[in-house]
């Protein structure tokens, strides 16, 4: 399929965020934020040389380590034999999970007509409710699009415009395109509307062309829009529409097929291919001689004329999901000692492999490749191989025989595959790099650069495996979920609740030099993390989620990972309007940059801690049912020009002034997509309330297909309105989307008056009403009453009041209740939130240090704890104390580092940055370079550090320090650092309310002026300072030349006497000591998963490892001071 | 007309033989090592001896293939030595104290000692340096006490979901014992113990504790009294003797945050008032082993070290008893032999720990249990503190005792073990006396065990 990334405009740049204008925020947080840097889609060819590359010989036969036998473990791989199928009596239903297509020599079975030597084939990949693989050649579909008719053209003039289009485009061709007898297959007009405007019924000439490729309709489009000579006419320039809908995607929309749905190949109307590699136990033929050989790896390759395959609606029977196969890989190289792996020259040691069926929790199949002999492992396949380039072959071998739908993993895309097919490139195998269903495709892999405001720029890969959706964890969840760190061990202890291990590449070498055992202990290791990407996207149901994504939108698969939000949009848009005759012009418009508009509104907050219970009333969708109120929609918006063809209640004026014809008048498509999504959403929300209400035939699988779609409507329909404010989008149209942030302005203030003007003494309530806050879509409410129950009734009442006033379907909705509420400022504010009377939902908190991820976890857990002080516990003098309390114990020295780390990511390395612009983590990972190439931050990597104390002036950049090298030298922290920067503004807030008068107190009491500062180990004066004993008692220095056998130098003579009560307290530290150093080293060993294991890997992000490596060094520090004493 | 005639009991000598330091001192160089290495010495130490049991129990040919766990493949009988591991949903997470909501209130030191980890779900798996196996115990064992830490032999057959159907599991069994001397000629000589005295507690009552110390002392009771208090010829004290203030207050305040928590430190308060508690301790242990020899095992309250073994209490801390000969400062646990009478136990913590492991509440089942594992301590370092021994595991019993007890327990209880090969042991649970008022004698001659109870007002009251 062609790829699309997005291209960053010419300004564009992560640190442009604050300097980005408005651009109003869809609707709630759920939103899925579109990008406003998306690319215009463009066909891009990426069609393989020719469709008949042969599949190179195979290698000669595989040895494997020890007895076992590889065509058994091969014969193991399979999926379940194919019976034998009828052409005339079955049918063959399955589920799609990908199509493309390829130009090939035409079919002259398939021709019907045609006599293109070449055609588009598309080419669909599925999987039968019996796990049988399936791709069905389908024939006969042609790409096309539209033109705007100049005026005055007619069908006449048809055969003319063809010819001159015909002519200039054969000259455009590249030679081997141009080769096609006719490239302009069929011209014909039509009638249809622009979807851009309200047209007031009247519809327009189109010319609808037919071209023989897909490729030739961006050079068709070229060539329509510099301008046409017409015979008779002259020069014309035209206008195109939907000439940018990619093949693929145009077959599915005009043959109503939705991503991952069900299609059957009715009896009578297909052929089968020859016999597969699948079958060949069976019967060798396949059914007709003349049929052509298999051009795939899948079970059963059909051939097919298009219009033949029926689409069914993902409904009923047709909902469920089949059991698809799944491959989770991972692989582990060899290392050298600071250098990170380079294909070229480490090699791979092992792959490990979980192949699982789509909702089944057992893997169906656990192998692991190694190289030299490894010792068996109980559950999993142990293969060893003498040599890696008959792993590698046998991994291949093992790849096509297993035929997954999916591939998973963890960092697959941008690691294990280019890696594997890099190391297959340095060992000349020439077979490995065809690892898709189509046979003699090269996968190859391409540098992409990949930047969205969703997941900020990574350095992408991109990699072609035909048939396969390729399915990376680390994509989804750094799609999906805004986490700090996205290393599999931190997002493990996100999601699963365990540690796991990380071992270092140094270590692997030294594992793998070993012996079997310690092959096999490296196995084990490499089997969980080929596990645990498969438990993730079982515990996050990203398949299911994502395939109804994919059934809502009606995009393949594979474009909800590889592609932006916008084709989402796209495709629901084309479906809807080739349903009402509309067409989609290519837009080129490219928002200008300045073009600016007013976001939503913000109600100022009366800042405070109320005890009182606050009502929260929010509008339901709003962004959607603003669009579905006032009909705003491409085809509504109407030309300032033509404003006087209209009555004036045919129209309705927004308050930016524009306008948009009602509904009665005629109904705009977005609406119609809206409400389509949404009724959709209530059903599915319905269904699930079904599913549920079975009792013991509850079935959580098709419970959480209907929440998964559930899901995917309401993100759909909150990122329409994204979509047509994106300022580089496909259809952007500013007239929208300023028009509904507009709507909702107006409406937040409209409600806060009317609820301050009802619910008041005057109209006989018992207190006034008034709006303490207001932001995008809710208002929160104090009615004066201190009883929950009643401010909940006053709340349901001024919701039904207010949506009275406005018009269907929006909904103001109260739900919930904040008692007691803390409202810091704007957008900041926690509270312990109610829906019922009885007992609290949860704690919840808004733009609170407790979720931001740049800040350290200090500071989070302050607030956090705080917080819980204040609202749960009713106790702000408790979260007073214990805010003292570890501002002291910062000052003091006594502050767990891994609280104080931050970590940022590296988006681009520090010669990228401008000069002048230096950043603490960006320095920072290029000095961590030059000590170590071994660990230092890669671009996309998110660096952890912590302030060091540095000369006075210095910048903050010079200040970043890596924790484990702090810790390991002893490194004073820059306390002063964190108090300014990370505790002082936050606690201030936080405390504000609740300590008006004596907030300094806080920050400045007695609890501060205690310091305790780290002595550093290396660097500065530390080489020209002579180090005495001090008293452990009083901290004098005891004489030089006191003597030195222990129990003599813990005290001086005044402290002597007291010698017991000195060592009690230290006792009391050692013992502190002591319990950390075996919590860690146990917490650790839990970890590694086996008592007999050293512990090798724990992750240098994992705060474990920080309070590991310091209970090491605290005990040995403890015990050396407790040693004299003497015994 | 009746003389008064005044007898003059002389206290019973005794010989007395110390090997604490020997087992459980921990030698300044011993840190920092990793925890696996003592998992690999306590297999090495009790291997040999769970071939030999399973040898006897199972016929000589039993073991000729044993094999690592991973290797064991379906179908075949396979037997396997290793470490058993109980995977229990409810342990807690080690680093609790990072995770927990500091403000919530948590649950009194007090009752910690009664909290189970285990549950309906746990698996109990074998594991060797090969990797883990899940065992599925049959119905006859399933009531059987096994927690993590323990050396075990287990013969079954693979199923195909990969885990051991057990058929049986041996452990070590009671180890040789020495024989016991013959009885004194100078009458029957007891040992007596104690533990949880937690002198200077400010809410204890102090009279039974006065009582106690003049009845070791001989200050009490009439000539039959003495007779009798002249026979013992050892107080052990099994710790927890002072009192940790800190603790006591966190229980008072309801185990509400305080300031201090978080800071691990305690308060100066505290801190004057655990050194009054020790001073006492002093005090009253001069006293007692001025008339008596007295051996003083820390606990888990007292001013030491918090990780097993607990290193002897340190002697700036009792400048005065500790001049004496007679207070001999003892780890816990605790080894030595008295008579001949091979004395071995801990101050509690490890039994506390095995108990969170097993459902029933039979402590003295579990005592008695650990003797058979041939391990003091089997729980560590799983949950329970204790040092990265590199070399040895100095919790293996390797001789079995005449006498075993755990200290700081609920109740008085005690059992006479006789094992196959004709070892006769007394195990005891020693209470905490603060609470009990209880010390218990035990005969060196007959290992009989009688408790004291000085829970009444002096003399009427006291059963002997």
């Amino acid at each position: 399929m062609p790829p699309t990334f997005n291209k960053r405009p010419a300004d564009g740049g992560g640190s442009a965020d604050a300097k980005r204008p408005a651009r109003p925020r869809p609707d709630d947080d759920d939103d899925e934020g579109l990008d406003a840097d998306e690319m215009i889609e463009e066909e891009e060819d990426l069609m393989m040389e020719d469709g008949m590359l042969p599949m190179p010989e195979e290698d000669e036969p595989l040895v494997l380590l020890g007895q076992a036998d590889m065509a058994k473990f091969e014969r193991e791989w399979r999926r379940p034999p194919l019976p034998a199928l009828d052409p005339a009596v079955d049918s063959i239903d399955f589920q799609q999970i990908e199509a493309d297509y390829s130009n090939v020599p035409s079919a002259p079975e398939f021709a019907r007509g045609s006599t293109e030597p070449k055609e588009a084939v598309i080419r669909i990949f599925g999987v039968t409710q019996g796990g049988h693989s399936v791709c069905a050649h389908v024939h006969g579909f042609k790409p096309y699009f539209y033109v705007r008719a100049p005026a005055g053209f007619t069908k006449d003039g048809v055969p003319g415009f063809k010819a001159a289009l015909k002519a200039r485009l054969k000259a455009a061709l590249p030679a081997k395109d141009g080769q096609q007898s006719e490239c302009v297959l069929h011209c014909d007009t039509v009638t249809r509307q622009s979807i851009m405007h309200y047209a007031f019924k009247e519809s327009a000439t189109f010319i609808r062309i037919v071209v023989a490729l897909p490729t030739m309709v961006a050079t068709a489009r070229r060539l329509l829009e510099q301008g046409l000579p017409l015979p008779g006419i002259g020069s014309v320039t035209f206008e195109t529409f939907e000439s940018n809908c990619v093949f693929v995607m145009r077959y599915m929309v005009d043959r109503s097929i939705v991503g991952c749905n069900w299609l059957t190949l009715p009896a009578g109307t297909w052929r089968q291919r020859g016999a597969l590699s699948g079958g060949s136990d069976g019967d060798p033929g396949g059914s007709s001689g003349d049929a052509p050989k298999p051009a795939t790896h899948c079970q059963l390759e059909i051939d097919i004329w298009f219009a033949d395959v029926i689409s069914h609606q993902p409904e009923g029977e047709w909902m469920r999901i089949a059991p698809m196969r799944i491959l989770s890989f991972d692989i582990e190289c060899s290392g050298r000692p600071g250098i990170f792996p380079e294909p070229e020259k480490d090699a791979i040691i092992q792959i490990a492999n979980h192949v699982t069926l789509q909702g089944s929790t057992q893997p169906v199949l656990k192998n692991i490749f190694c190289l030299k002999e490894t010792a068996p492992i109980s559950g999993a396949q142990v293969l060893a191989f003498e040599t890696e380039a008959e792993m590698l072959r046998s991994w291949h071998q093992f790849v096509l025989a297993c035929d997954a739908d999916i591939l998973t993993g963890y960092n697959i895309g941008n690691f294990d595959l280019p890696y594997l097919l890099g190391r297959a490139a340095t060992l000349k195998i020439g077979s490995f790099p065809y690892l898709g269903r189509v046979k003699g495709m090269v996968t190859k892999v391409k540098e992409k650069m990949f930047q969205s405001k969703q997941t900020g720029s990574r350095e992408m890969k991109e990699i072609n495996i035909e048939g396969r959706v390729q399915f990376d964890v680390m994509t989804v969840l750094m799609r999906d979920y805004k986490l700090s760190s996205y290393s599999l061990n931190a997002v493990c202890a996100h999601f699963l609740g365990e540690q796991k291990e990380d071992v270092h590449h140094s270590i692997i070498s030294e594992l793998q030099a070993g012996s079997p055992e310690t092959r096999r202990r490296l196995a084990v290791y490499c089997l969980k993390d080929a596990y645990l990407p498969q438990r993730l996207l079982q515990k996050l149901m990203c398949i299911i989620n994502y395939a109804e994504m994919a059934r809502v939108t009606g995009v393949p698969l594979s474009y909800l990972l590889t592609r932006g939000q916008q084709i989402k949009v796209m495709s629901q848009l084309y479906r809807k309007a080739k349903s009402l005759g509309l067409l989609l012009p290519v837009s080129s418009r490219k928002g200008a940059e300045g073009e600016k508009f007013e976001g939503a509104t913000v109600i100022d907050p009366i800042k405070g801690f109320y005890p009182d219970p606050i009502a929260t009333l929010d509008f339901a969708s709003l962004y959607p049912s603003i669009m579905m109120a006032h009909n705003l929609c491409y085809s509504t918006l109407v030309r300032r020009s033509e404003l006087g063809k209209l009555n004036p209640d045919e129209y309705g004026k927004s308050p930016t002034g524009d306008c948009f014809v009602k509904a009665s008048t005629h109904k705009g498509i977005l609406p119609q997509i809206l409400e389509e999504l949404l009724t959709a959403r209530k059903k599915a929300k319905a269904d699930m309330k079904a599913e549920k209400a079975k009792g013991k035939d509850f079935d959580p699988l098709t419970y959480a297909v209907y929440d998964g779609r559930q899901l995917a409507l309401k993100i759909s329909a909150n990122s329409v309105y994204g979509f047509t404010g994106a300022q580089v989008g496909q259809l952007p149209c500013l007239e929208i989307s300023s028009t509904v942030t507009a709507y909702g302005r107006q409406m937040i203030d409209d409600t806060k008056a009317q609820v301050e003007s009802h619910f008041n003494r005057a109209n006989g309530y018992e207190h006034d009403a008034i709006v303490v806050y207001g932001d995008t879509d809710s208002v929160m409410i104090k009615f004066g009453t201190s009883d929950l129950g009643t401010s909940m009734k006053l709340a349901q009442e001024a919701a039904d009041r207010v949506t009275k006033t406005f018009l269907n379907p929006i909904k103001l909705e109260f739900e919930k209740c904040y008692h007691p509420y803390l409202l810091m400022n704007k957008k900041r504010y926690a509270g312990l939130l109610w829906t019922n009377v009885e007992k609290y939902d949860k704690m919840d908190c808004k733009g609170i240090e407790t979720a931001r991820r740049d800040n350290c976890q200090l500071i989070r857990e302050i607030m956090d704890t705080s917080l819980k002080a204040i609202l749960i516990h009713s106790r702000p003098d408790l979260a007073v104390a214990y805010v003292k309390q570890q501002i002291s114990m910062l000052l003091m020295n006594e502050m767990d580092m891994s609280k104080l780390v931050i970590t940022k990511a590296l988006t681009k390395t520090s010669d990228q940055y401008a000069v002048g612009n230096k950043q603490a983590h960006v320095e920072l990972a290029a000095r961590i370079k030059k000590r170590d190439t071994n660990l230092a931050p890669k671009v996309g990597d998110r660096v952890p550090y912590v302030m060091i104390k540095a000369a006075s002036g210095a910048k903050a950049w010079e200040k970043a320090e890596d924790p484990i090298y702090v810790l390991e030298n002893n490194i004073p922290l820059d306390t002063d650092w964190y108090m300014e920067h990370q505790l002082q503004e936050p606690i201030k807030r936080l405390f504000e309310p609740i300590l008006p008068d004596n907030l300094d107190s806080l920050l400045k009491g007695d609890h501060t002026r205690k310091i305790k500062k780290a002595m550093p180990t290396t660097g500065g004066l530390m080489g020209f300072v002579a180090v005495t004993q001090r008293c452990l008692g009083c901290k004098a220095s005891l004489p030089a030349g006191a003597p030195t056998t222990e129990g003599e130098a813990a005290l001086c003579a005044a402290c002597k006497p007291n010698e017991g009560d000195v060592y009690l307290a230290k006792l009391q530290q050692h013992a502190n000591c002591e319990r950390l150093y075996w919590q860690c080293f146990v917490q650790c060993q839990r970890v590694t998963g086996g008592s007999y294991q050293d512990i090798i890997g724990i992750a240098r992000d994992s705060p474990l490892y920080m309070q590991m490596k310091k209970a090491q060094k605290d005990l040995k520090e403890a015990r050396e001071m407790l040693a004299r004493f003497g015994v | 007309m009746a003389t008064t005639k005044r007898i003059i009991a002389e206290r019973a000598a005794s010989q007395f033989e110390d090997h604490n330091r020997d087992i459980f001192g921990v030698q300044p160089g011993e840190l920092p090592h990793q925890f696996s290495n003592l998992y690999f010495a306590r297999l090495n130490a009790l291997r040999p001896r769970v071939e030999a049991a399973a040898k006897a129990r199972w016929g000589a040919t039993a073991l000729e293939n044993v094999v690592k766990v991973l290797d064991a493949v379906p179908d075949a009988t396979t037997v396997a030595i290793g470490t058993l591991y109980r995977e229990m949903k409810g342990k807690p997470d080690i680093m609790e104290d990072s995770t927990r909501d500091v403000l919530e209130k948590r649950p009194a030191e007090s009752e910690r000692m009664f909290t189970k980890y285990c549950g309906e779900d746990d698996v109990l798996l074998l594991e060797d340096d090969s990797g883990r196996l899940a065992l599925k115990l049959p119905e006859a064992l399933a009531d059987t006490i096994f927690v993590t830490g323990m050396v075990a032999c287990v013969r079954g057959k693979l199923s195909e979901k990969g885990e051991l159907v057990v058929d049986d599991v041996c452990l070590p069994g009671l180890g040789p014992q020495r024989p016991l001397g013959p009885p004194a000629a100078s009458g029957e000589r007891f040992v007596a113990l104690v533990s949880g005295l937690h002198i200077g507690h400010r809410t204890q009552d102090m009279l039974p504790v006065q009582l106690l110390a003049e009845h070791l002392t001989g200050q009490l009771g009439c000539d039959e009294d003495h007779r009798l208090q002249s026979n013992i010829v050892r107080l052990i004290i099994a710790g927890n003797a002072s009192t940790n203030p800190a603790l006591a207050l966190a229980d008072a305040s309801g185990g509400e945050w305080q300031p201090s928590d978080a800071l691990k430190r305690m308060a100066p308060t505290d801190q004057k008032a655990l050194a009054q508690s020790v001073r006492t301790l002093d005090q009253f242990l001069t006293a007692v082993s001025s008339a008596i020899p007295v051996d003083l095992m820390p606990g888990s309250d007292d001013p030491c070290n918090f990780l097993l073994p607990q290193q002897p209490f340190h002697t700036s801390l009792l400048p005065h008893s500790s001049q004496l000969a007679t207070l001999n400062l003892c780890t816990n646990p605790y080894c030595c032999d008295v008579d001949g009478v091979r004395i071995v136990g801990s101050a509690g913590q490890p039994l506390d720990d095995m108990q969170r492991y097993v459902p029933s509440d039979d402590r003295l089942a579990t005592l008695v249990r650990s003797l058979e594992f041939q391990h003091l301590a089997p729980t560590a370092p799983d949950a329970l503190g204790c040092y990265p021994f590199e070399r040895r595991d100095p919790f293996v019993i390797n001789e079995c005792p005449h006498l075993y007890f755990a200290g700081n327990q609920p109740r008085f209880e005690s059992k006479a073990v006789i094992g196959p090969e004709g070892q006769r042991v007394r195990v005891v649970l020693v209470p905490d006396f603060a609470k009990e008022h209880t010390c218990v004698l035990v005969s060196l001659d007959t290992l009989e065990c009688t408790p004291i109870s000085f829970a009444g007002l002096a003399g009427d009251s006291m059963v002997m």
